[in-house]
């Protein structure tokens, strides 16, 4: 059952005068927000982080009917999904993953590459103790790992990928206490990444797996903590995120904005990039990022949870 | 000498000081109070506000982790660690705690508040200095001001981990001992001024008590002060002063005694003044206030060219009143005169004059002072007023008595210039009317000094006489007519005077008898002629020694007493001491001498009436008195040769033969009488003829040569 956040609720009101509206006169005469949209599980900081560029972007896309600027977040993937293919949502800021499956689902385009936290890619690492015997992955089986959300690229869909892939069987765990089947690998989600790192120190599960930016952030894993750590395997770069435009966005529009975010450049947008989640800069999609974006869906299927 | 404070200074210095004492007291009593309850105080308000924050921060505390613990407990069953160490993180910044640990079931550190969480898994134990093992169980203790803490954490009610925590609370702790102190500073501070106060009250109660303890004091010792002032007035000598203080207390008892002695020694001093300025028997003013008054008058009267005269009473026979009647008429008498020339005195008072001042000088003796006239008229009519007013007889106990009185009377300035000089003339006018025949006044002349003088002289010159042994006694013989030789002899009384030579007894004895000296004199005769007699019987056993005792002497009892009182003491022979008494004088004094006569002739003393014939006896006295003898008086004697005295003495013989009793020739001079008489049959003969009177010794040898011719 999809859950909104109060604001979103406000939003879903306003939605509905817009369909009140939207039968009385024409959509071009029709001033609406332009609504952007991300899964969060902590609403109250990226609504911070999206809010500026939104509003930034609606004044220069007001040209298409925009009046203002709003931001929509949503607990998880699908309930992202089904807010875009109501067309509530015009742009989505997202991880490769919820990217792809946005677009695969709903037929979004992407727009742009953004070098989120200052990353232009990145990759997974998994990790375990420094004197765990564990020293592959395919040693894992009997052991749990610990992911770090179901909707995280990262820290679930990639590594699952990965150890799926070396024909390893991942079963979830009811706690970070219980223990897999001798064949299997159990995991277990640690909802953030302190927890995961933390987890894996205190011996709670046997591994865990993080991107590289999170793995040098101190804040996140604390130097003497990852002395502690071995990476036991390393995946390969991945883009950061992506900037999706919706069908809810005409095409001229969504054309608008591409080319609005690729102008942004440092240091005269320097402010408002650092902002929008430490945003390094913008960059235009490859046909091979598309390819991937692609491939990871029909890879991983449908079964985020 | 120390210094003597009043009784009020001391009183009230005395009752300032208890006050002081007490007040002193009381003020370290409230001090040493305050102080405990300050001390108590200070530590009750100490241990109740640690007590108080402590109970806060207990509370505090165990809601804090309770909260804590119920907000974690997804998180703690989740072991999710960064939102554990998130929340401990967060804790830190509103919370100071020394540690904070979450464990299980099993003790199991699950988080230990750090990033990295490295007691993760270790034994709780080791890390909680707490006394027994942290259980799931809630702990609350105190170390110091450091609170620790373990609470647990449930899911579905059952407890599955605890948080164990112990917080720091030595700021709030030291905060509440820091105001607790500040309270106790404040409570100090209080204190002080509390004791400031009273020490205030104290400095401003104790002049104040001491300014009430004196007015109090000497509003209590007032009376006494106006009983001392009344007493000071008193002794300098204020009269009209009451010491009655009209009040019921004791100092008013004290003014009521006083004032009870201050009456009695008035009545007393007034007794003195009565017994020293009045007379006893009349109450009228005595001799000496007389003089006071007369030397005033006097002492006024010489710058005011006054004149007053003076006027000497003396009562007519008024020794007679006394001898025949006694003293306790005679004094009624003289009261009785006294009323009379009050009352003439008062009637006779002049409203232009000051009224005459009437006074007793002893005896019968009253005088006058009139203390103002204008001439000696006034004075003579006065007296003759006085005259008038006691003619008329007294009635005194049944009994008439007619009494005159003579007046002398002096005038100031003419008749003398000192009062003792106008008293003594007008004495000496008084004598003079007296000798003039009585009943009646007269003035004072120069010339009347000369008359008295020798009385006066002789009456002041007796006493003096016998003091000094300027009597002594003669001796004229008394022979037997049978046989020529003495039988007796006569004592005579010889006054050897040392200006005037030797005095006649015929001189001096009347005005002896007529002053109280007689008595005197007549006991000094009898004693030195016992004590001779003595002597005189050793010669002649039946010796008679004949004594005169004076008519006036004869009825004093005292003298009869004194008489018989000689012979019992000398032992000496009935019949060899004669009393010899004038015819005159015994028929004067009869009823009284009877009396004395009696007793006398019963004592076996000898009762002679001399000068016989010259008075007019009643024979029937001679036998009832049974008189020894009649003395045949000189007169017949001289008259008998060429006289016709003969039949007289024949008949006095007679008389004497008839009654038995003897008879004595007295002033024989010649042979011839002694020869006629010792024929008419005379017993005793005594005369110049015979023997002269003479000295004892001569007496002594003379009967010593009569013994030895005899012989």
């Amino acid at each position: 059952m999809p859950r909104q956040y109060s604001r979103t609720s406000v939003s879903l009101f306003s939605y509905f005068m817009l369909i009140l509206g939207v039968a009385a006169i024409p959509v071009s005469l029709c001033a609406q927000p332009l609504v952007i949209a991300q899964v969060s599980e902590r609403p109250k900081k990226d609504y911070a982080h999206l809010r500026p560029m939104a509003s930034y972007v609606a004044e220069r896309l007001a040209a298409f009917g925009f009046d203002s600027a709003e931001v929509k977040l949503y607990r998880s993937a699908d309930d992202l999904i089904r807010a875009v293919k109501t067309g509530e949502v015009h742009w989505i800021t997202e991880t490769p993953y919820t990217a792809a499956r946005v677009i695969q689902e709903t037929g979004a385009r992407a727009l742009a590459k953004k070098w989120k936290n200052g990353q232009r890619e990145y990759q997974t690492l998994i990790y375990t103790r420094q004197e765990s015997d564990v020293r592959n992955i395919e040693d894992l089986v009997g052991q749990s790992i610990a992911f770090e959300h179901p909707y995280s690229f990262s820290s679930y869909y990639l590594p699952k990928h990965i150890l799926e892939r070396s024909g390893l069987t991942l079963v979830p765990l009811e706690g970070s206490s219980s223990m897999p089947s001798r064949h299997q690998v159990g995991y277990v989600f640690s909802r953030n990444e302190k927890n995961n790192a933390l987890w894996v120190d205190k011996g709670i599960v046997t591994a865990g797996a993080l991107n590289d930016g999170d793995w040098n952030n101190p804040e996140r894993v604390p130097p003497n903590l990852r002395k502690r750590l071995k990476i036991i395997y390393r995946s390969e770069f991945y883009p950061r995120a992506f900037e999706v435009a919706t069908n809810a966005l005409s095409p001229e529009a969504a054309t608008a904005l591409q080319s609005l975010l690729l102008s942004l450049h440092r240091p005269e947008h320097e402010a408002l990039l650092d902002r929008y989640e430490k945003t390094e800069a913008f960059a235009a999609v490859q046909p091979e990022d598309l390819a991937l974006l692609t491939e990871m869906v029909i890879n991983a299927g449908n079964e985020a949870p | 000498m120390n210094r003597q404070f009043s009784v009020i200074t001391r009183l009230s210095l005395l009752l300032t000081l208890v006050s002081a004492i007490m007040m002193v007291v009381l003020m370290m009593v409230v001090d040493d109070t305050l102080k405990a309850y300050n001390e108590q105080s200070a530590q009750t308000d100490h241990s109740y506000i640690t007590g108080t924050i402590r109970e806060q921060l207990e509370d505090d505390a165990r809601l804090l982790v309770k909260a804590l613990g119920a907000n974690l407990s997804e998180s703690i069953y989740q072991l999710d660690l960064s939102r554990i160490g998130a929340s401990f993180k967060r804790l830190r910044n509103y919370r100071k705690y020394d540690y904070i640990y979450v464990f299980d079931a099993e003790g199991k550190i699950i988080h230990d508040g750090s990033a990295e969480v490295s007691a993760y898994g270790d034994d709780i134990a080791d890390y909680v200095p707490q006394a027994s093992r942290p259980t799931l169980e809630g702990q609350m203790s105190w170390d110091g001001t450091h609170l620790r803490l373990v609470c647990p954490v449930t899911a579905g009610g059952a407890p599955f981990a605890a948080i164990a925590v112990s917080f720091d609370f030595a700021g709030p702790i030291k905060a509440a001992a820091d105001s607790a102190q500040e309270l106790e500073a404040h409570e100090q501070e209080m204190f002080d001024t509390v004791r400031q106060a009273i020490l205030i009250a104290f400095s401003l109660l104790l002049p104040l008590g001491m300014l009430s303890a004196r007015m109090v004091t000497k509003r209590l010792l007032n009376p006494l002060q106006t009983l001392t002032e009344r007493s000071t007035r008193y002794a300098d000598g204020e009269r009209d002063i009451s010491f009655d203080l009209h009040r019921a207390d004791e100092i008013g008892r004290l003014g009521t005694a006083l004032e009870r002695m201050r009456q009695a020694l008035e009545e007393s001093h007034h007794q003195v003044h009565q017994m020293a300025y009045e007379d006893a028997v009349t109450s009228l003013p005595n001799r000496r206030s007389f003089q006071h008054k007369l030397s005033d008058l006097m002492h006024r009267s010489a710058s005011l060219d006054n004149r007053f005269a003076v006027l000497f009473i003396d009562l007519d026979h008024f020794k007679q009143v006394n001898d025949t009647a006694g003293h306790a008429q005679g004094d009624q008498l003289l009261r009785e005169v006294s009323r009379r020339l009050t009352q003439t005195l008062r009637e006779h008072r002049n409203r232009r004059r000051p009224d005459p001042f009437l006074a007793r000088l002893g005896g019968d003796e009253f005088v006058i002072l009139m203390p103002s006239i204008d001439s000696a008229e006034e004075a003579a009519e006065l007296a003759r007023t006085l005259s008038a007013s006691l003619a008329t007889p007294f009635l005194i106990s049944g009994q008439y008595f007619s009494i005159s009185c003579s007046i002398g009377i002096t005038l100031y300035p003419d008749d003398g210039v000192s009062s003792s000089e106008i008293l003594k003339h007008a004495d000496i006018a008084m004598y003079s009317a007296k000798q003039h025949g009585r009943n009646q006044f007269a003035f004072f002349q120069m010339q009347m000094t000369d008359d008295i003088r020798e009385r006066i002289e002789i009456q002041q010159g007796i006493r003096e006489a016998i003091e000094h042994d300027h009597l002594y006694l003669d001796y004229q013989p008394i022979y037997s007519m049978s046989n020529g030789r003495i039988q007796g002899a006569e004592a005579l009384l010889r006054w050897n005077h040392p200006q005037h030579g030797l005095l006649s007894p015929a001189r001096f004895i009347p005005i002896i008898e007529e002053s109280d000296l007689i008595e005197d004199v007549t006991r000094w005769v009898a004693e030195r002629a016992a004590g001779d007699l003595i002597s005189l019987l050793e010669l002649i056993p039946d010796f008679n020694l004949s004594i005169n005792i004076s008519g006036a002497a004869l009825h004093q009892s005292s003298i009869c007493d004194y008489i018989c009182n000689i012979k019992q003491r000398l032992a000496l022979p009935d019949n060899s001491l004669c009393i010899e008494i004038t015819e005159t004088s015994m028929i004067t004094h009869l009823e009284s001498s009877e009396k004395a006569l009696r007793r006398w002739k019963a004592a076996g003393i000898e009762i002679w009436i001399d000068d016989f014939g010259t008075g007019y006896s009643s024979l029937a006295y001679l036998n009832s008195l049974s008189i020894d003898g009649l003395k045949i008086d000189r007169s017949f004697v001289h008259n008998l040769i060429d006289g016709h005295s003969r039949p007289l003495i024949e008949a006095m013989i007679a008389l004497a033969e008839s009654l038995s009793i003897q008879t004595v020739a007295e002033g024989i001079e010649t042979d011839q009488q002694l020869a006629a008489l010792k024929d008419m049959g005379t017993g005793l003969a005594q005369g110049f003829g015979l023997a002269r009177p003479m000295r004892l010794d001569n007496l002594i040898h003379k009967i010593q040569q009569e013994l030895n011719e005899t012989a």
